[in-house]
Formats: structure tokens, C-alpha cells, sequence
């Protein structure tokens, strides 16, 4: 099946809107798909229904305990779990909170990036989201674009979304190695190479995304470029591409410190934090 | 039974205070005698095995350097009294401890010298799990003896809960994960592995208690960037464990009084400590020495030494076997910040600048009389632990800098040039040093 976005693209779903809608006794709007569901807007809250790979249940706890224990202004709320009967099948739901706005994936779709300020309010509230799920043990493993809405349409509105389970928008989704979920184009090298996805990947993930904001494009892959493994960790060696002037230099520093392919640079989302806040007031 | 002396049971003058006795201050006053600034009883820090305020708290909060004294194997029955002066003579400004080897000692000799060394605020019984992982490191053989006061060594299936409970009864009050050495070759599954005990273990304690997670590593872990990197990723993203106490073998052909000058191995040391720093870990480097006290510039909340030998130095157990080993009389020259041979000591004694030692165990060291052995070793501890000292913040709650460090690097260096000294007296690490700070 496949169903219109508000952008104007064409998506693939799970379910019609018809069957969803009666699934849930209210009107719907399709928002977006992911390795193990589709995620439909109804009134103020977007429903994942749990419909694509399959999720063990035990998986499926564990990420719903993370996510109850977060609480931040820049993650989103999860409301609850419930299921719903669609062609005679059960299938699981989580309920999050609907966060109005786009999502940064639009933003740089159209070109539109922020002012110097804005660049820091959004990467501060993007590393306040992280550290906020860092800090309950939760580690969001899918950080992108399309993964972060801006509420209220503000930069410094950032809203994590999705956490952990989602394919973004006609992008790449690989779970080939061990545990990895996630989206290749953001994804750290140690997990590229294997490696579990830790908070560390999650940071470089975070470099990766404001790099693109800040810069318009992708910090260190070209478009419609089909790259192998060894390339593509080849270029994250190499370092990223300079960002444009007119950014501040602790931010700056920051991204590089994200974007390094060595775990331990990346640090911690509170010890950037603290790198912001301390850099900023110098500056 | 034949009691063998240094195996911490003999009775007679167990913890004596060596030769000065008489001379120091609190000695037959009939309760230890306070210090300025931090209450100098370390036991008054908390009951049985809690460390809740005082000194011992403030290093396992990162606020002031800890000094940790490896118990000898002889010569322990001075420790006590070495460390009343060390407490009262650095004012406050330095965390005295002491550790232990689980395995070396019994229940009795470890509660007997944790209970005489009141100064200290942390007491550690180090279960040292790395004894049996001859694979990964190079240590002695697993003695029957040891294997039966440690009898995890003896198994991989012994509970965690179980390793605490030992330290518990050794009289410890910062308690350790059992210290296996980690394989290299699985350097993910091992971190894993440690870090999962290290879970249980915070599970498993009482209210109040404190934990440290405990890594054995070869120098790999520290010269190798991703080994290191692995390594550093665990200590940024374990939050649950605020202490890490991390001892690293060094390589062969290392001397327990000659400082390391791999900049490799200097280098990953100098990555760890900043990063704990960074990311306000204590981290505690046992049986580092000198090399220790350097670290402290980086980051580093406390280092362990030893009056002699393995205590000072967590080196690869040498390949050689039997045979006499010539006796050196060697001398920590506090101004060349290294061990000389006693040979070389009158030609720095000679030197204008030169600053004779006033602690309490030179007088007799340097006045022409038999040389002992105890009281170099004493003498050793008092002169690095007043250099920690130096090290510790101007104000509560200030990080501590590493210009003390440098300064002192630099300055001995400038005594040592010219000095001839050579061999093992040659300070050659301070060269090494001085690039790195």
C-alpha cells in the first residue's frame, strides 16, 4: 500500500489509512516508517504500530523501560503501549507524544539553515536530549535528520524522535552486523566495522546531523555516491568536511570532537555540555 | 608451626615504629594525635566498611590526591606509624591509604595491619583475580597457600557477592572487583566482562559502601590506540562507576625504581588520566610509584607505591630463576625525583644546592651507619608522599594542578644536569617527562 505524505512523496505503508483509522476509532495521517513499523499521527499523539520486522517482546521492554525513564524537553514523551486488531492480527503499539513541526530533514531538504545562534540553541538541545537518554541508560541508535523534530518549527526546539527503531525517508537501513539498527549515513565507524551501538555512536551521530544542518550537506559522504565499508570508513578517517564561516568556535570544536573516529574524543554528551556552556561563556 | 617473619602473624613487635620511636610526634601520648586540618584517625571516617567523610571521602570524591601504601612484605610493622607522620606532616593535604594483597595474607595479619594504621583513611584488600591469568600477563605461579586464601583464583564460578565479602572481613573499606586481567585478543568480551561483574558487584553492596572497579591490563591497553580507545569508551560511558583502579604491567625490562620512558606507555597513561578527569572519575593507579605521582598532573586522584620492589612497580615477572641477587643500596633523592645508588648520593650531597632529607628515617641513613634497608624503604614513602602532598588544591573542591608537577620535573632536572650520574642513578625519565607535561 502506499500513501502521500505532506511533502508530496509517495510512501509504502504497512496498512491503508482506512484500515488504520478504524484500527484506532479516529481519523489518521500517515508520518513515517521504520525498520519495525509505520508511525501514523491521531489527534495529538503519533502511534508506532509495531508491524515490520519483528520485534521480540523482550526487546521491545527493555526500549520501552528506557524510554519511561527519560524525561526531557528535547526527547519524545512516550505515553504508553497498547495494540491494535488490523486484518484479524494483533499488532503491538507505542503511543508517543505528537510533536508539532518539521523535522530537520525538511530543513535541510529546503535549504533553510540557522543563524549562528540558532546552530548552537539546536546542537545544545540536541546534546540535552542525548544526555538526558545517556543518563537512564538509553541509547537512541537511529540519531538523523528525519529523526528530530523542531518544535514549535524553532531550531532550539529540537525533539528526538523515533529512538532506535525507525527508517527514515527512502533511506538506507542496514541491521546486517550483530545488533546494529540504524541509518548507515550517520552511522559511527565502530559500528560499521561491527561494534555494538553505544553512546559513542550515538554522539557521532549527533556530529553528523548538525555538521549537515550547519553545512547543507553530508560531513563526509557525496550524494548518490554508493560507497563500500572500507570506504566509507576511509573518508570518516580523513576527517570531516569544514564547516562554513561564520559559526563560533567552541561550536566548532565540539562537532570535531563528535565527529572523531575515536570513541573516546566523542566523550560524553554531558562533557560537551559542559564544553558549550564553559567555551560559550569565554567567547 | 613455623611462623615465617613477614607473613603478618608473628606476634612479637608487630607494628613497631622503627627507630624513632621515642622522637615522634604523638608517640606515648596514648591516642594518635591530631594533624592540622584533616582528622588524622582515618577510622573515624566511618565504621567497618564505609569510607563517609574525612579524607578518604574527599579522594573517593576527587578532591584530594590519595596516597596508597602497598603493605611490604617486610618491614609492614612501620607502615602504621610512617603513615601518622606522613598525616600530620602534609596537613591536610593529602588521603593516606593502604593496600593489601588478598591472597598474601590471612583474615587475621590483614585485619591486624588495617586496624594498626589508623591513619589511613582508605584501606584496600586487593583481591588481585589477575594471579590467575597467567595467559595474559606475566605473574608468579598461583601458590597453593594463596589459592587457598583466595579461592576464587582457584575458579571462574565463584560469586561475586563472595569476593566482597573476603575484603569485608580483611577489614577493607573501599572494596574491588576481583581484578581479572583482560585478553587483549577479546578486548570488547573482557571489558564487557568486567564491567558486568563490576554491576553485580555495585548490586551487592551495602548502604554507604564504596566500589571500585578494578582492571588488571598489559601495556597494550595503554600503547595501542584501539585497545585504548575501547578502554576509554568503557571508563566514559560506565557511569555507574565513579572509582576505577587500574593497575597496567609494564614491560620487560623494567626495574621496580626506574621509571618507565616509553612515551607510548607514558602517552596512554597521560590519555586515561585526562579523560577520567574529564569525565570526573577517581582513577587510582596501584603499584605505580613516581610514575604515579606524574599522573597525578593528568588527572589521575591517587597512585600506590611501595617501600621496594613489586610494590613500586607492577612489572612482568622476569624469566630468570634462582640465583643471588646482589643487594644495591639505593636512595630516593627527592631533588633528582628518582632512586640513586647510595654511590651517587655523595656527589649530589656535594652540591651547594643540594637539600639534605629532614624526614625521620634520613638521620640515620646518612650519618655513616650501616645501611638499612627499612629505613630507605620508609624514607621512600615519606619523601613521595610529601611530593603528593605538594600536588593537592589551594581551596576545596579546586582541581589540582599540574604546574606543581612540572615545576618540580623541571627543577630536578636542572639539579641533575651535570651530575654525572649514570646507570640506573641516571634520571633519565625526567627528559621524557618534562616533553609530556
Amino acid at each position: 500500500m502506499s500513501v502521500k505524505k505532506a511533502t508530496g512523496k509517495v510512501q509504502r505503508t504497512r496498512f491503508t489509512e482506512a484500515e488504520v483509522a478504524a484500527a484506532l476509532g479516529g481519523p489518521v495521517s500517515y508520518l513515517g516508517s521504520g525498520a519495525f513499523g509505520d508511525t501514523w499521527r491521531h489527534g495529538d499523539t503519533a502511534v508506532k504500530i509495531i508491524c515490520g520486522q519483528p520485534l521480540p517482546a523482550e526487546r521491545l521492554q527493555r526500549e520501552v523501560d528506557g524510554l519511561r525513564r527519560v524525561s526531557s524537553p528535547h526527547v519524545v514523551r512516550l505515553i504508553g503501549t497498547g495494540s491494535v486488531t488490523i486484518r484479524g492480527q494483533e499488532w503491538q503499539t507505542l503511543v508517543f507524544q505528537y510533536i508539532d513541526g518539521d523535522d530537520v530533514a525538511k530543513r535541510i531538504e529546503a535549504g533553510r539553515q540557522p543563524s549562528a545562534a540558532d546552530a548552537e540553541a539546536f546542537l545544545n538541545g540536541v546534546l540535552t536530549g542525548v544526555a538526558d537518554m545517556h543518563g537512564v541508560k538509553t541509547v537512541h541508535r537511529d540519531i538523523k535528520p528525519a529523526n528530530i523534530a523542531l518544535r514549535g518549527g524553532e531550531w532550539s526546539g529540537p525533539v528526538l524522535l523515533d529512538l532506535g527503531m525507525a527508517r527514515g525517508d527512502g533511506e538506507d537501513t542496514i541491521t546486517a552486523y550483530g545488533t546494529a539498527v540504524g541509518t548507515v549515513m550517520y552511522m559511527a565507524p565502530e559500528v560499521l566495522q561491527g561494534q555494538p551501538q553505544r553512546d559513542a555512536a550515538d554522539l557521532f551521530a549527533v556530529g553528523v546531523t548538525v555538521r549537515e544542518v550547519l553545512g547543507g550537506r553530508h560531513p563526509f559522504y557525496d550524494p548518490g555516491v554508493n560507497y563500500t565499508l572500507t570506504q566509507r570508513i576511509a573518508r570518516i578517517d580523513a576527517g570531516p568536511r569544514p564547516l562554513p564561516a561564520g559559526f563560533p568556535d567552541h561550536v566548532k570544536e565540539v562537532l570535531d570532537r563528535l565527529t572523531d573516529s575515536r570513541r573516546y574524543i566523542r566523550g560524553s554528551a554531558s562533557s560537551s555540555l559542559r564544553l558549550l556552556a564553559r567555551e560559550g561563556a569565554a567567547a | 608451626m613455623t611462623r615465617r617473619k613477614g607473613d603478618g602473624d608473628s606476634g612479637s613487635g608487630l607494628f613497631s615504629v622503627g627507630p624513632f620511636r621515642d622522637k615522634l610526634p604523638g608517640r606515648g601520648r596514648g591516642k594518635p594525635s591530631g594533624g592540622v586540618g584533616w582528622p588524622v584517625a582515618g577510622h573515624a571516617d566511618g565504621p567497618g566498611s564505609l569510607v563517609r567523610s574525612g579524607p578518604g571521602a574527599a579522594a573517593l570524591d576527587g578532591k584530594l590526591p590519595l596516597f596508597v601504601v602497598h603493605r611490604p612484605y617486610r618491614f609492614h610493622e612501620s607502615v602504621p606509624q610512617l603513615l601518622k607522620q606522613l598525616g600530620e606532616d602534609a596537613r591536610g593535604k593529602l588521603a593516606l591509604g593502604v593496600s593489601s594483597g588478598l591472597p598474601r595474607q590471612t583474615v587475621r595479619a590483614h585485619l591486624k595491619f588495617n586496624s594498626a594504621c589508623e591513619a589511613s583513611a582508605i584501606r584496600i584488600v586487593d583481591p588481585q583475580g589477575y594471579l590467575a591469568d597467567k595467559a595474559h600477563l606475566r605473574v608468579k605461579t598461583l601458590s597453593p597457600r594463596a589459592g587457598r586464601r583466595a579461592p576464587y583464583l582457584r575458579g571462574s564460578d565463584y560469586p561475586v557477592v563472595g569476593i566482597l565479602d573476603l575484603q569485608r572481613e580483611c577489614g577493607a573499606n573501599l572494596l574491588l572487583t576481583a581484578g581479572r586481567a583482560l585478553d587483549t585478543s577479546d578486548a570488547l568480551g573482557a571489558l564487557a566482562a568486567a564491567c558486568d561483574e563490576g554491576d553485580q558487584a555495585l548490586a551487592a553492596l551495602r548502604p554507604g559502601e564504596r566500589l571500585a572497579l578494578n582492571l588488571t591490563l598489559n601495556a597494550q591497553w595503554l600503547r595501542n590506540p584501539l585497545l585504548r580507545d575501547n578502554l576509554l569508551a568503557e571508563l566514559i560511558e560506565n557511569r555507574q562507576f565513579a572509582i576505577w583502579h587500574i593497575r597496567v604491567q609494564w614491560p620487560a625490562p623494567a626495574r621496580s625504581w626506574v621509571q618507565p620512558v616509553d612515551e607510548e606507555l607514558l602517552g596512554g597513561y597521560r590519555v586515561l588520566a585526562e579523560t577520567a578527569r574529564e569525565h570526573e572519575r577517581v582513577l587510582l593507579l596501584p603499584q605505580t610509584g613516581l610514575t604515579g605521582w606524574l599522573a597525578l598532573a593528568w588527572g589521575v586522584t591517587g597512585f600506590g607505591t611501595g617501600s621496594y620492589g613489586s610494590n613500586q612497580a607492577f612489572l612482568e615477572e622476569s624469566d630468570r630463576r634462582g640465583g643471588k641477587v646482589r643487594s644495591v643500596e639505593r636512595y630516593f633523592e627527592r631533588q633528582v625525583l628518582h632512586t640513586v645508588e647510595r654511590t651517587a648520593l655523595s656527589q649530589l650531597a656535594a652540591n651547594s644546592a643540594y637539600q639534605k632529607c629532614t624526614c625521620p628515617y634520613c638521620g640515620s641513613l646518612l650519618d655513616g651507619k650501616p645501611w638499612l634497608e627499612e629505613y630507605a624503604g620508609l624514607h621512600h614513602l615519606y619523601g613521595v608522599g610529601m611530593l603528593a602532598a605538594e600536588v593537592a588544591p589551594a581551596a576545596a573542591g579546586r582541581p589540582w594542578s599540574r604546574d606543581v608537577v612540572a615545576g618540580r620535573v623541571r627543577e630536578a632536572a636542572q639539579f641533575a644536569a651535570g651530575k654525572l650520574l649514570t646507570g640506573h642513578s641516571d634520571p633519565a625519565h625526567l627528559r621524557t617527562w618534562d616533553r609530556l607535561l
